[in-house]
Formats: structure tokens, sequence, C-alpha cells
């Protein structure tokens, strides 16, 4: 198989020219749209924040470019529905301190979450700033409406936790409108939930190409922590289809399930190579999945609580 | 390269996707195949002078869920690609690899904006320890500087700190870190990679390829006769954001595999690394392992898709248009919105995405205008006529 040489793709030797990259111009809010105009608007102004600058212009990627602000990352934020970026430097000259705090515009608040999630480190310590932050050595994130919103320092400095909080307090009252996180969470039992361990999951539940708009949370009842996970379709009948689909998936895998009456319209109990006791159960349009429960019965309490609401 | 008619390669795909031997996730009430007829890595490879052997698919980062993970391995694939950037990845690979820590080759790699000209080996270090926490283990087999040779950057003067070097040197005395090497995709990847292997800086380079971008034989002909591994990622870029390819049809995946079998077919890399965020793609990719030769079938699929996009599609590492445009219009991504719009059915999101160009750097700037650009892009592309007509499609003029 023959390959040609692309002389063009490489310089030689010649210096590297520090262009900017493409499409990620210095934004100039006069050319830009509404929803653009406000992004941009969300990050403080110079000076907005005693004793913080910004330095230099403040850049804006979309969903086409997004990797080339943060390459490996861009494909998970696309997932849950990123929509635009701003991000702009700031710099303490007394203090020698600079942050870069990055704006995220998400879908939708489910989307803001998700992401914010996502990335979430339960050991952090968790902050009143948005609808949910935390501060983690020389990083804090939060995130507050369609927005997750990630405050950065090169490295960790005894004087940068002040700095991170009024930066982050000034960019959360620009953004407003905190609310809290997304209903379908309120679903979820009380009983047993790791602190700060709900994700969304937008696609591939369960690593399963058919199961979509998944929200997870994770238990505890003294043992390994296991997983209760809710699957909401737009149809009965596609639920329905579903969760057949994953039962026969693990019967491929493992000995057959066993199928169960309740709690809903019933499910089956199997087994997965991976998490061990898998009991799903469906009601309407709603599919419940327990996966490396216990026990059949706290598996089954579980699911029979989160389709009950 | 034998040809196909129209009709032998509709045909072929028929009788392809009658013949297809990709398992798929069952449907209700359809018999399922059993786990030991799954598709699986079919052959292994020399790694550069690691000494292993690695299957000739690979994971990338794509997966959310330590099942599938661990299905991944136990199918036979031995080596994961990984980094500090991709979100939770590291984490998800700690929950799994214990159980198979001897038997997987981990490709980790530092965040790109910590590499710069002043970072410091303690920083670096200090780094590589969060990521050693968050894997669960106490040695990534290879340590990479991630997206080297992009201006977003930085330039040579990155790579060139001593700092990455004493730290790798110091990483390797303390057995957390067995290779180095980088990754690239950028438009100054061969200068940049090239610069690690002349200087014997890269066991392992991981590059930006698939059946659309030439012009890195050199580079990797050089790694080879250095014992430096290759591994080539971004394979399937051109179905990034699952935008179909309307000609294909119902022939998706036999395209999908086409496009990976021709990286397979062309042993150009030692290994490949594919997303497989679910069990359906996992099944569809592992089932090319093996593959040493490309079919006329397979060839009829590549003609089709490089018959829809190579003439519009700016191949990634090529930057022969590179700052040419006095009116700073951004010519790949411009072009890049039009084949969405054109080709991919998909009008309204490539119109989006033209918005976000800023009035001034807009395609209308071409009218009229010289193309300084044609005159650098080594494809031949009529990049002024084609921006022009771009604008006008993206901007309803």
């Amino acid at each position: 198989m023959s390959v040609l040489v692309l002389a063009a793709c490489g310089g030689g030797d010649k210096p590297h020219q520090s262009s900017p990259p493409a499409q990620a111009p210095p934004a100039k809010s006069e050319a830009l749209g509404e929803s653009s105009r406000q992004l941009l608007a969300w990050l403080p102004d110079p000076g907005a924040v005693p004793g913080w600058t910004r330095t230099g212009e403040p850049r804006r990627y979309g969903p086409g470019n997004l990797w080339e602000y943060i390459d490996g990352a861009a494909e998970t934020f696309l997932t849950f529905g990123f929509q635009e970026a701003a991000t702009a430097d700031y710099a303490d000259a007394a203090r020698k301190l600079e942050v870069t705090i990055d704006i995220y515009r998400m879908g939708d608040p489910t989307g803001a979450y998700g992401m914010y999630a996502e990335e979430r480190n339960p050991s952090a310590t968790f902050l009143p700033v948005g609808s949910e932050g935390y501060r983690s050595g020389n990083v804090l994130n939060f995130w507050a409406g369609p927005c997750y919103v990630k405050l950065t320092a090169p490295r960790e400095d005894p004087g940068l936790t002040a700095g991170l909080e009024a930066l982050a307090a000034e960019v959360a009252r620009r953004i407003g409108g905190a609310g809290p996180r997304p209903a379908v969470f309120d679903r979820f039992p009380a009983a047993g939930l790791v602190a700060h361990s709900f994700r969304v999951l937008p696609k591939d539940v369960l690593a399963q190409s058919y199961l979509s708009n998944g929200f997870e949370g994770e238990y505890r009842d003294g043992g390994k922590p296991w997983k209760l996970l809710l699957v909401v379709f737009d149809a009965d009948d596609a639920a329905s289809g579903a969760l057949d689909r994953y039962q026969a998936f693990l019967a491929s895998s493992g000995p057959a399930p066993r199928r169960i009456t309740a709690p809903g319209q019933g499910g089956f109990v199997g087994k997965d190579g991976y998490y061990g006791l898998v009991v799903a159960a469906r009601a309407g349009r709603h599919l419940a999945i327990a996966v490396g429960a216990p026990s059949e019965r706290q598996a089954t309490a579980q699911l029979s609580a989160l389709l009950k609401q | 390269m034998p040809r196909l008619t129209r009709r032998d390669f509709f045909r072929a795909s028929t009788l392809a996707a009658a013949g297809a031997a990709v398992p798929r996730a069952g449907l209700a009430g359809q018999a399922q195949p059993d786990a030991a007829s799954l598709p699986r890595v079919r052959r292994y490879k020399p790694f550069g002078k690691t000494g292993w052997q690695i299957g000739d698919i690979s994971a990338g980062s794509g997966q959310r869920d330590p099942a599938v993970l661990d299905a991944l391995f136990a199918r036979g694939i031995n080596l994961i690609d990984t980094g500090q950037q991709y979100a939770g990845h590291e984490e998800l690979i700690g929950k799994v690899l214990p159980k198979w820590r001897k038997k997987v080759f981990v490709l980790g790699k530092w965040d790109p904006p910590l590499i710069t000209p002043t970072v410091t080996k303690s920083a670096l270090l200090e780094s590589l320890d969060v990521s050693l926490k968050k894997l669960n283990t106490t040695y990534i087999d290879c340590m990479m500087l991630h997206s080297i040779g992009h201006p977003r950057y930085g330039g040579m003067e990155r790579i060139q700190n001593p700092a990455i070097y004493e730290a790798w040197d110091e990483a390797k005395r303390l057995k957390k870190v067995r290779f180095t090497g980088a990754s690239s995709h950028g438009v100054r990847m061969i200068e940049e990679i090239g610069w690690g292997i002349d200087n014997g800086r890269f066991d392992i380079v991981l590059l930006g390829a698939n059946f659309l971008t030439h012009g890195l034989a050199p580079l990797l002909k050089k790694a080879r006769a250095k014992g430096v591994a290759t591994v080539a990622m971004k394979t399937m870029t051109i179905y990034k954001s699952d935008l179909d390819i309307r000609a294909l049809q119902n022939e998706q995946t036999n395209a999908r595999q086409a496009v990976l079998k021709w990286i397979l077919a062309s042993d150009l890399f030692d290994t490949l690394v594919v997303s497989m965020p679910n069990y359906d793609r996992a099944n569809e990719y592992l089932a090319v392992s093996g593959t040493t030769s490309l079919s006329a079938r397979d060839e009829g699929y590549l003609e089709t898709v490089r018959a829809a996009i190579s003439t519009e599609y700016c191949r990634p590492g090529c930057s022969g248009c590179f700052g040419s445009c006095p009116s700073g219009v951004p010519i790949s991504d411009v072009l890049r919105y039009r084949m969405y719009f054109e080709h991919y059915g998909e009008q309204k999101f490539a119109m989006q995405r033209y918005d976000l160009v800023p009035a001034a750097n807009r395609a209308d700037a071409c009218e009229g205008c010289t193309a300084p650009c044609e005159r650098k892009c080594p494809y031949g592309l009529k990049i002024r006529k084609r921006l022009v007509e771009a604008h006008r499609q993206l901007s309803m003029v």
C-alpha cells in the first residue's frame, strides 16, 4: 500500500509561529450573537474582584473546536450537550497568583450538573457556590443554571483559596439562577446513598448502546458500594424492549436470568460477570436497575422505592 | 486496487451485511452468542523495544462503565490509552486494573497545559503521583507528553524543557514509569514527534491517522528503525459526532470496520487505539482483529467514504494553509462545516457551528481574494470557491 509524502505537514526546522489556533480568535462581543455575548458577560470584568486583573482577551470555543482547548476531554463535554465555552486568564500581581476561568454553557441545567458530577471529586471540600461547588487543591469547580464553571490555578498556593472563592462567587453572581439538582434524583431513596455520588448518563448506560438518558446513585450498606440506575424512555414499549434486551445480554454471558413480577410491572434477577447480582424492573417508561447489591432483598427494596415515585 | 462498479459495490455490501460476523447485543427473543464466540483480539505484534506483544486493537478512552473495560481485557485487549485530561477515565481504570495489572500495558499522559517551558521536575512528579493514585497502581507502563505539536499549547520549547527528562529519569529510577513517549495530532506533529525520536526521548509514539491521512510513512519508518513503538489514534475521526455518510445507507458498520481494517492492513502501526464505549462497538471493532489485507469489498467502502469527503477533508496533521489567510478565516473548520451540511444531512448543526465564527473572520471575505491558501494546500482543494459557497450555504445568504 503506497503512502504519499505530505511535505506541508511539517515545517522543517522553522521556528514555531505562535499563531492563534483556527476558530478560536479573541472574542469581540459586537460580532457575536446574544447567547455568546451573555456567556462572555459572565466572565468577571477586569478589576471586578479586588486584587485580580484579567490578563489578555477572553477566548471562545464551540462544539467544532473544543478539542483544540481540552483535546481528549471534549468528547465527554459534547456527550453532555456542550454548546459554547468562554475562558479567560486572571492574575493577582501582588501575590503572584494566576487563575484561568472556564465557563462551559451546556444545553440545559441537567447537562451542566451531569458534566460537573462527572468530574466531581467526592473527597473535596464542598462549597455553597452556584448550585454546588467544591475546592480541591488548585481547582475550584461549580455548576449554576446551564453552566459548568472551572477555576484552575497552575499550582497550589497557601494564598490561593481566598482568590479562587472570590472569583467563583463573582462568576456565580453573574450567572445567577442557581437552582437545585435535576428533580429526577429526588426519586432515589436516601437510605444508604453515598454523598455526592449522583451521575447523569446521557448514553451507554452499563455500556449498553440501547440504554440512554440514565441517572445513577451509589449505595453502601456496610459492604462494597453498589449502584442504582434509572433509565427514562419516551414510551412504555421502548422501556419494555430495553428490559428484554438487557436480560438477553446477561443470558449470553451467564446463567439465564429469572423473571420476577414485582416491583413495578416486573423484570428479572440475573448475574453480570463484573458487577455480580443484577435486579431490573420496569414501571411504565421507567427502567430501574440495581447492580452489585449485596442481596436480592436489598436491591428489590430500593428498586421498589425508586419506581414508586 | 480493484475498481468496483456501483452495482458491484452495493451487491458486495448486501452480501457483507447478510454475512457480517458481528454479534450484536441481542434483540428480545433472539438467540444470543455465548461468551466464547464473541470477537476477541486475534493478532499480537512486537511493541517496539518494550518486550511486550500488544494486540492489534487496543482500547481508547471512551468507556464510562468499568464492566465493559473488564470485558475488553478478558477479550484479549492488553493496552489501554488514558490521560489526566480524560475526565474520570483514570479512576475508571483504577477500578479494574488491579485484576489485570500484569497483563495490561497502560499508556498515561500528563495534562497538556502542564507541559510548559518552565514546568518543574517536582510538579511533573507530583502530577504523576496523582495519576498513580487514581489508576490504583504503583507504576504506569508509559507516561507520555499529551498533544504535542499543537499551537494551542506552545511550540518546540515545551518539549525541550530539561525538567521533563529529569522527571522521566527520576520516575524510572523510582519504578513509577517504565517507558516514555508522546502523542500528537497537531499541525506540527511530524517535526515535534520526529525531534523526540531523533533524540532518543520517546519509546512510544501515539499519532493521529486514518486512511485519508498520508505522509507519516517516513516518520513511522524512522520510529521502527529506532525501536520506537507506534500507535494509531483518531482512526475513526471521520465518524466524529456520529455523523453518518448518507451514501452508505445501512452499511455504516461495514464501512467503520473497513476504516479500521485499513490501519491494520497497512502495517504502519504496531497497534491502534479506538473508543469502545459499549459492547456493540467492542464487538464491531474486535471482529476485524487479525486483518492483514483489504478485500475488494473493503476497498469499495473506503472508496465511497473517500469520494464523499476526500476533496473537502482537511487531514489531521496538515498545516498547509495554516496562517495563510489575510482575513483570518478558519479555513479547515469552515470546510468541515460545509461537509456536514452537504453530505451528512446536518444542516442545522453546520449552521450553528458557522454562527460561532466572528463576522470579521467569515468566508464572505473570500470574494475577490487572491486565495493564497490554495497555493499552500497540498491536496489541491479549490479552497476559495468552496469557502464562498460555504458562506452562502451556512449563513443562508
